[in-house]
């Protein structure tokens, strides 16, 4: 059975281009889900499941730190994995968001093999992701 | 850090943006592409509220266009929206600024936090705060020469 995936980004063609990136991964994936901003996502998390995140941090509204906070609050969201895509790359910020229990972390600019090698190295999640036809390791 | 220095980087920070994420390789052109700012896209996001500095990215729209067409994985055929334009705009101009946030973060040990994105259609070329001293105004192309600018300003000691 596929995965219900939320991807949480103020720009829709960002989530596009992540949703594109996580179905090349070969990630199994029955549904997307999407929200503009850390409120909106909250609301999706409340009326579906979800099996994983992809959120932005820099967000109007409310932003992915914000989100997080919250998210870890609640016992069932807090075992959803989430990874955190964003331009945010300063160490300090870094070390503040990882400090929040997100699971990966990946920098824009990224490629979309990066959201395989992500999945694949998510402690305790173990995905089944598909073989890519190609090149070991997903030729996009 | 000296400006040829923060020259240096903006290039290879713009060069990684485009061929990573944007699918378009780009280099750097002698001449302002002022024939190309009747219609163009102005992205602007700001460092500390504007106080340490912006970044300014001004694409012609048919540049942006293409840019959204490969981005988004469509053909010239497709239907595109113009906010799906503007949209990449922002999203090129967040990274970018992202990656200049990221880096001079790393240089002085403080973090130059990112404001959001914002966009705008014009039909002419915007003040670009040349008047700043510590400023870069670089300008690029695609392999079908359409160009477009990238302006860094710094406000503060690096």
């Amino acid at each position: 059975m596929g995965l219900q995936v939320l991807v949480v980004d103020d720009s829709s063609t960002m989530r596009k281009f992540v949703k594109k990136a996580v179905t090349a991964s070969g990630l199994n994936v029955s549904q997307f889900f999407e929200a503009a901003n850390g409120e909106e996502a909250l609301k999706q998390l409340e009326e579906n499941w979800i099996d994983i995140i992809f959120t932005d941090i820099n967000m109007p509204v409310m932003d992915g730190i914000t989100f997080i906070r919250e998210a870890k609050k609640d016992p069932i969201y807090r075992e959803v994995p989430i990874v955190v895509v964003t331009t945010e790359g300063a160490k300090e910020k870094v070390e503040e968001i990882r400090s929040l229990g997100v699971d990966a972390f990946i920098k824009k600019p990224f490629r979309p093999e990066d959201v395989r090698n992500v999945l694949l190295d998510i402690e305790g999640a173990e995905f089944e992701l598909e073989e890519l036809p190609g090149a070991e390791g997903g030729d996009f | 850090m000296d400006k040829a220095a923060l020259e240096k980087m903006l290039i290879e920070v713009v060069y990684n943006v485009f061929s990573t994420t944007f699918f378009s390789l780009v280099e750097e052109c002698p001449d302002p592409p002022c024939e190309e700012c009747d219609d163009i896209y102005h992205g602007r996001i700001e460092f500390n509220n504007g106080e340490w500095g912006t970044l300014d990215v001004v694409i012609s729209r048919d540049f942006a266009k293409n840019v959204t067409i490969d981005f988004l994985g469509k053909t010239e055929d497709d239907p595109i929206e113009e906010s799906e334009i503007a949209d990449v705009c922002g999203e090129i101009t967040n990274i970018v600024g992202g990656d200049i946030s990221t880096k001079l973060s790393d240089i002085t040990g403080e973090y130059w936090k990112l404001s959001i994105p914002k966009v705008e259609r014009k039909n002419q070329c915007p003040p670009l705060h040349f008047e700043d001293p510590n400023h870069i105004t670089v300008f690029f192309q695609n392999i079908n020469e359409d160009k477009f600018i990238v302006h860094l300003a710094v406000r503060r000691e690096i």
